[in-house]
């Protein structure tokens, strides 16, 4: 009988690597068919609903146009999400590592203080950008 | 009580009664698993001690309470999902929301192993199924009106509104039944089987849903984790 921990491990690795196969198709979906030219994307209900950017308008596009390699363009769509995106990165890679290895699984701990930081930066750049030009 | 099960000649263990029960619950015991704790001088199977036949009965001292909080063994219940709140509300942002839909599905099959009554996750997979549809509905649209380009300025017409709203509400519908139905099994759990005496507000379920449910999974798992370093809970 293959012991409780093993299946569990087995179960968590192959969700993780799951969960980068979906990354990477959803990214050659990006790079392939960029948001700009097509409209198989689902809008953001924030814009369509209440005429405001969120934080994450434009993100999809700034992903789409990094891709492509043009980072000041991308810059422009979503700075906020394009400076962040390093550290999502680091993060992203982090978690994998430790849903791969043995032992119990649990998320890597961001210090409340940047956590805050990061929180505040969001709802500053929300209002920036929402400002009347 | 602690058990070892024994398949085809290899012990694995020790598991509490709790663990016996959910991985019979999961299929990865068997109830013709042989099992023994260190009172029993026999293997038996996990179907007799699960149905009490091998359990000796539990006679309560005189005066006894309830059971402190997070006073049940370690393991025996797995932990919420430990993402911080705030980090799930930054991601969520930053995919548009679509980190907010799988992690409503894993809060809802975190669910599912504690209460297998649980219908959060069919509701949010009918969601799910909802919103795909209504996507693929509008993308339909989209081809055969040729505006799948950007520019083309398509026309979607009375038709599409309506069936737009319909299927909008229908998702709403499914995804506020969901909220519910994890609030409800959240509070069964942590009132009975780890007793925190927990209370989830209805309009923050309504409203804020699994960001609310992992504000206080967070929580839970602090304190979790103090209580495991033998640090009071805060009160």
């Amino acid at each position: 009988m293959v012991s409780p921990a093993a299946i569990a491990l087995c179960q968590r690795r192959i969700a993780a690597n799951a969960t980068v196969g979906c990354v990477l198709i959803a990214l050659c979906v990006l790079a392939f068919l960029p948001p700009d030219r097509f409209a198989i994307y689902p809008s953001c209900p924030v814009r369509d609903y209440l005429g405001l950017l969120c934080p994450g308008c434009g993100a999809t596009h700034a992903l789409s146009t990094l891709l492509r390699g043009h980072i000041l363009e991308a810059l422009h769509q979503n700075a906020l999400f394009v400076l962040l995106l390093p550290f999502a990165l680091f993060y992203a890679a982090r978690t994998y590592l430790r849903a791969i290895r043995h032992g119990d699984f649990y998320w890597p701990r961001i210090p409340s203080s940047a956590l805050a930081a990061m929180l505040l930066a969001t709802a500053a750049f929300t209002v920036v950008r929402n400002l009347p030009h | 009580m602690l058990y070892h099960v024994s398949r085809s000649g290899q012990t694995y263990g020790p598991y509490t009664l709790e663990d016996l029960q959910r991985y019979v619950a999961s299929g990865n015991i068997l109830p013709t698993d042989l099992a023994r704790s260190e009172s029993m001088s026999e293997w038996l199977p996990v179907s007799q001690i699960l149905s009490g036949g091998a359990v000796p009965p539990f006679a309560p001292p005189a005066g006894y309470a309830a059971p402190p909080a997070y006073g049940v063994p370690a393991g025996a219940w797995p932990n919420p999902p430990n993402l911080h709140w705030g980090l799930l509300l930054l991601i969520g942002f930053f995919t548009c929301g679509l980190f907010f839909v799988i992690w409503d599905i894993v809060q809802a099959v975190w669910m599912r192993k504690i209460n297998p009554q649980s219908k959060a996750l069919f509701y949010y997979i009918a969601e799910i199924a909802t919103s795909f549809v209504g996507n693929f509905t509008r993308t339909g649209i989209l081809i055969s009106s040729g505006g799948l380009h950007r520019g083309y300025g398509p026309n979607y017409g009375l038709g599409f509104g309506l069936s737009g709203l319909v299927i909008g509400l229908a998702a709403l519908v499914l995804v506020i039944l969901a909220r519910f139905d994890m609030k409800n099994h959240i509070e069964e759990h942590y009132n009975t089987a780890e007793p925190i005496g927990l209370q989830l507000g209805p309009i923050m379920t309504f409203f804020f849903g699994s960001i609310y449910f992992q504000y206080h999974f967070t929580r839970i798992n602090e304190m979790k984790r103090m209580a495991a370093y033998g640090v009071p809970p805060v009160r």
